[in-house]
Formats: C-alpha cells, structure tokens, sequence
C-alpha cells in the first residue's frame, strides 16, 4: 500500500490496514500510553520550573507506603464504578460523558435518608445501606435515560447532552448545600440531634460550611477486615464480573456488541435501538450513581460540591478507554488512577500545585492512547527495498 | 425599568455573548471542513490560563491574547494530527484535549497565581481589563437605550466583524467554497485539485485558537481573578451546541452567542430579585436550554433532512 522510503537508505516504512487486531496490540498501546503519559507529564513539569522527579518521588512514595497505597485503593473505587458504568454504552459506541453527573445524582438521592436521620426521622438500621443503594441505582438510571431517549428518538447528539447534565446536577448539590440551602449541615431542623452528635466528637458548634451534616455511623459502608479497605471494593468486584458475563453470554451483551459494530446491521438483525439504549444506559447511570453512593458512605461522608472531585466521573471515561472496554482490566487500571490521583494530593499539599494536575496527566494519556490507536489500526513495518 | 440598566445589561450580554460567538465561528470554521473539535472547553480553559498569566507578567492584555491564541492552536493542531493525518477517531481525541486543557489550565492557573506571579501581580488585574474599556462612538453612543450598542469594547466589535467576514469567505470567496466542499465532499474536491489536508489542518488549528482568545477574553473582561478552578463553567460546550443551532452558519451563530449571552447577563439582575441560594438555580439555565435548544434543531433537522457538512466526523483517506 502505502510505502515512504527513508532517505539516503534502502530501507522504507509501510504503512498497511490491519485486516484482523489482534489482542497484544490493544494491550501493548494501552501500557505504552499510560507510562508515556507520566513521562511527558514530566516534560510539562519541567516547562514550569519543577523537577519532574519531585512528582515521581510522590507516585513512588503512595506505592511503597502502605497506608498511602490503601487511601490510594479508596480513592480508586468510585473511579471503579464510573469506568465500569461506560463499558456498556461504549461497546455500542453510545457516548456517555455524564458519569459524573450520575454519580452525583446517585450520591445526591443516597443523601435523603442522611437528611431524614438528623431531622429526627429514624429508619431500622439494616435498611440504611440497602435503600440509598437502592435509591441511588434507580435515580441515576432514570437520570442517565434522558439522553438516551434524546438520542434514540430524535438523534440528539448524546455527547452534548451528558455533558450538559453534568453542570445541572453540579448546581443542584450547590443549590441543597450552600450556606442557607435546605441541605445545608447549618439548617435548623438538624440543630438539635446534630449538635448533639458533633459535641460527642468534641465539636461544639455546627460550622455551616457548604456540606450536609455527615453521614451517621449506622449508614457508612463497613471497613473489611484485614487489607482495611471499605467493602465498596467487593462490590465493584461483583459488578465487573457480572459485566464480563452479560457482555461475553447473554443477548444484551450480544445485541450491544451487533449496534457498536453498525447501527444499519443491527437495524435489519431486528435489534429494537431504543429499547436496548434506555436499557444500557439505565444499567450505566445506575452503577456510576452507585458509585457516589459507595464515595458518600466510604470515603467523602458527606454530600458537598467536591463529592465527584476531582473528576471521578471524567476519570472513568479514560480509565475505561485504557482498559479496552474489559470490565476485569477496568478494575485494575481505576487502581493505577487512584495511585496518580493520591499522588496528586501529596503534590498539592508539598508542592503546592492543585490536585486538579491529576486530571492533567490523566487527558495526555488519554491523548496518547488515542494517537496509539493508529498502531492499532495500521501495521507500520520498515522493509528493505 | 431605568434606561441605565437597560444599557448596562446589553452591554454585559453583548460582552459574555462575545466569548459564545469568538469560540462558536471557531468551530463552525472546522467543522465546515469536516472536523468535529470537541476540545474547545479545554482549549477555552487553558485559553484562559495563558491569557493572564501572560498578560500580567507583559503588563500587556493583548501579549496575553495573542499567547493564548497560539497555545490553544498549538494544542489544536494535535487534534488535527490525530484526526486528519492518523484518521483517528474525532470524538475521543476531541474528549482527549477537552480534559487535558481543563486538567492543565486549572493546575497552572493556581500554580501562577500561587508561586510564579506573587500577589503583587494580582493588582495589576484591574489594569488588565482596562484594556478592555467601551470605546464610545461619538454621537451614535448619545442615543438612548440603543447608545450602549456603540459603546462597547473592541473585542465585542471584532466578534461581529469576524462573524460577518467568516460569512463572506464561506458564501463570496474561493477558499470559502473550497472549505465547503472539503467538508461536504472531500473526494470530489480533492479531484478538483483541493488540498484537503492542508485546508482541514488550517481550519482545525485557527478554529481551535480562537477558542484560546474567547477563553482568554473571557477571564481578562468577565472573570477578572486567577481562580484555581474551572472559569469556563461549560460555556465550551454550550458553544459547540450553538453551532448546531446556527446550522454551521456564521450569521446565526452571533444571534445564538448573544442569545445565550443575554441568558447570562440576566442572572446578575435576577440575582437581585431572588437572593439566597434559588439564584444558584439559576446557573443551570444556559446548559437545559442548550439541552433543549439541541433537542428542537435534531427534529427539525430530521423534519427538514438538513443539517450538518456530509463529511463531518469522517476521515478522509486517498485510498
């Protein structure tokens, strides 16, 4: 095909489609992209007059140091959710950018039995865990199902959409938090048990910052024993497997695999779009909204405008990308972003640069894995005239 | 309602809607060459970062401007590597650059404010946006209501003017027709002898540095403070929906941007009325009414079976 001879030798570089993509590319690219990523990250750092070592040491130092590598491991289970929740809809090339705001819808609607408890509505303690879960699955999807159903029926694009509803649901928990806000921690209707409990803590009075009052004892996640790691890791563990099944053994898995390679041939397979759209993206909304639940009563216990910070939502989108749509790979490379983005937060606090430079790295990996994606589509041999 | 304020709020509706339009003819310009550049709310971040930080340590607002228009090409001729040379898929390198600009311009933005500029710097802010004062137009600028039209800044003057010269490249030149076809038809213009790659390149890259100057005009005149957070808020986004509401038009894009500019403009005075945290709600009137704005031109565009550039999205390959 396409064949560039290299000047002043006998050699020259070819170019050619690939007819069949094979595994260890899709691997070898995501690996390479990750590690070059931090590399060139390096080089930014550099531009601004900062050792690049300086962030090394601090990547080193979260993976050698064992309580910073279990803060890194909590940090990387929302990210585990808002991956795992795009690797449906991307399989059918269906873009959803709005795990964000699912997670915080979910992480929203979780807080309502938060809100009755201090305001002195009390639920049997087993019911906690199970109805936020609950109401933050089911909230999330609906939420999630507005543009599928924008796009299913009238080819709004779905891009815009999500993206658009991240901001609505940001503004909502600034509107139910702020100072004066009905969530607010400062609201007189939780003064009475709250300052209660805050005095037990050796707090005596009720600060009003933009926050609910925290989530009570009764409704946090529970801490495994051993690795001391909240159990919202099992449970993103489960979902990644019953991801790989439904996508591997079942018709859902089939048809979305049938409308990701065409639209037009899942048209005449008889595969109804709208039905499995609103179906997949139920399914998506409902585990990133889960993980805002899990992030709530893990790790942020309370509900604040930095619940999905910096970014979970948009993490996912890369950590999903990076692990080829493979719900078991998913897992692992959230860990990888939950190391950079404790990283992240050593470097703001030593070297005072924002931890938003997590997010940083995480868009020139995503940048090199999507240049990568030529190796993965063309073959480039270098072959002797 | 007082003749004042009704001046003051077009001229703030004007300002923001100018940040709107200089990013949406932007995109237009790409996108009628058939690349989707969804890296604009990035580009807009990082655009506003570069804008500042230069324009402080210059003394100079337009050092500032010119800095964030060749970062953000910079930046967008990445996308166009990717997009046009590699043939790579639009939407994820556009996504790529998105949180890439918006990762980096926030981390920089607070790194200068922090440790490069040292608050003395921060007062010359104030200076900063004096370089964007109304220019009064003697006499026109006298009448009432209409008077604060002719007494505006010059960057709200050079966004119309771009609008209209956009419109008559795309519909009177040569080179506006080429980039037509080039987004319509790129295998029937490349065999009339049109460089497709050179003009997709060109397109992509000023597109994307235009998206740097809305973003820096719009820290430097509405903003005016280094945050260390996000100062675009979305607007990247709600302009890449106003091309489709322009339907890749330039002369519809300035009435989207001011539209959506005088949507904004408005919370300040409601802000008055209301009070307290329902003001908050207000905020997310732009992005549902781009929802619904989107939503309305998708059915009209299946109704009418107009729309977008044919090629648009699609890679163009000799093959």
């Amino acid at each position: 095909m396409l064949a560039t001879r290299i000047p002043g030798t006998r050699y020259a570089i070819k170019v050619e489609r690939r007819l069949e993509i094979p595994r260890m590319i899709l691997v070898l690219t995501s690996i390479v992209s990750a590690i070059a990523g931090i590399l060139l990250g390096g080089v930014i750092f550099l531009a601004i007059g900062i050792s690049p070592m300086e962030a090394y040491v601090r990547i080193g130092r979260v993976l050698t140091d064992l309580s910073t590598l279990g803060r890194a491991i909590e940090i990387s289970i929302p990210i585990m959710f808002t991956s795992l929740a795009l690797i449906l809809p991307f399989r059918m090339a269906f873009y959803n950018i709005g795990g964000e705001g699912q997670f915080e819808i979910g992480a929203i609607v979780a807080t309502i039995p938060v809100i009755w408890y201090w305001a002195g509505f009390e639920l049997p303690a087993p019911l906690y865990l199970p109805l936020m879960g609950i109401l933050a699955f089911i909230t999330a999807g609906l939420w999630a199902m507005i543009p599928a159903f924008l796009r299913a029926k009238w080819k709004v694009n779905e891009i815009l959409v999500t993206l658009m509803m991240n901001f609505v649901s940001l503004q909502i928990i600034w509107y139910l938090v702020s100072p004066g806000g009905p969530w607010n921690e400062a609201n007189p209707a939780f003064k009475e048990r709250y300052l209660e409990y805050l005095r037990e803590q050796g707090v005596s009075i009720i600060p009003g910052f933009k926050g609910t009052p925290v989530v009570p004892e009764i409704a946090r996640i529970p801490t495994l024993p051993i690795i001391g790691i909240n159990a919202g890791l099992i449970l993103a563990i489960i979902i990644a497997i019953a991801l790989w099944f439904v996508s591997t053994k079942t018709i859902l898995g089939y048809e979305v695999r049938i409308v990701g390679e065409s639209e037009k041939a899942a048209q005449y397979a008889g595969i109804n779009y709208l039905k499995l759209v609103l179906l997949v993206m139920f399914i998506s909304g409902g585990l990133a909204g889960l993980g805002g639940f899990v992030n709530l009563t893990a790790n942020s216990l309370k509900l604040s405008p930095e619940i999905a910070s910096p970014g979970y939502g948009y993490t996912g989108i890369i950590s999903a990308w990076l692990s080829r749509l493979n719900p078991i790979a998913a897992i692992f490379v959230s860990v990888f972003f939950g190391i950079l983005t404790q990283s992240a937060y050593i470097m703001q606090q030593e070297l005072r640069i924002s931890h938003y430079v997590s997010i940083g790295f995480e868009g020139l990996i995503f940048i090199l894995l999507v240049i990568g994606d030529f190796f993965v589509h063309y073959r480039v041999r270098i072959i002797k005239r | 309602m007082n003749l004042d304020l009704i001046n003051l709020f077009l001229i703030q509706a004007l300002t923001i809607g100018t940040v709107y339009l200089i990013a949406t003819l932007g995109e237009v310009l790409s996108e009628r060459a058939g690349i989707v550049n969804l890296g604009l709310e990035g580009l807009m971040e990082i655009g506003a970062t570069v804008a500042i930080v230069v324009a402080l340590i210059t003394e100079n607002a337009w050092l500032g401007m010119l800095a964030a228009f060749v970062v953000a090409a910079a930046l967008a001729t990445i996308h166009a590597f990717a997009t046009v040379s590699l043939k790579l898929n639009q939407f994820a390198s556009g996504l790529a650059i998105y949180i890439f600009g918006v990762g980096i311009g926030i981390t920089f933005r607070g790194y200068a404010r922090d440790v490069i500029l040292g608050p003395q710097a921060l007062l010359k802010i104030p200076k900063i946006k004096a370089t964007f004062t109304s220019i009064r137009i003697p006499g026109l600028s006298d009448i009432p209501v209409i008077g604060s039209l002719f007494s505006l800044d010059v960057m709200v003057y050079f966004g119309l003017f771009l609008g209209i010269l956009l419109w008559f490249i795309f519909y009177r030149t040569r080179i506006g027709l080429n980039i037509r076809s080039v987004g319509e038809n790129p295998a029937a213009a490349d065999a009339a002898g049109i460089n497709v790659f050179r003009l997709r390149y060109i397109t992509t890259i000023i597109g994307g540095g235009l998206a740097g100057v809305a973003g820096g005009y719009l820290i430097m005149k509405v903003v005016t403070q280094i945050a260390g957070a996000a100062v675009i808020l979305g607007r990247g986004w709600i302009a890449i929906a106003l091309v489709i509401f322009a339907f890749w038009d330039p002369l519809r894009a300035i009435i989207g941007a001011y539209f959506f500019g005088a949507l904004e403009a408005s919370f300040y005075w409601l802000q008055g009325y209301f009070g307290g945290t329902t003001v908050v709600m207000l905020k997310v009137v732009p992005h549902i009414s781009a929802i619904i704005v989107l939503t309305i031109m998708s059915i009209e565009a299946l109704r009418k079976r107009i729309g977008a550039p044919e090629a648009l999205g699609k890679p163009y390959s000799r093959e």
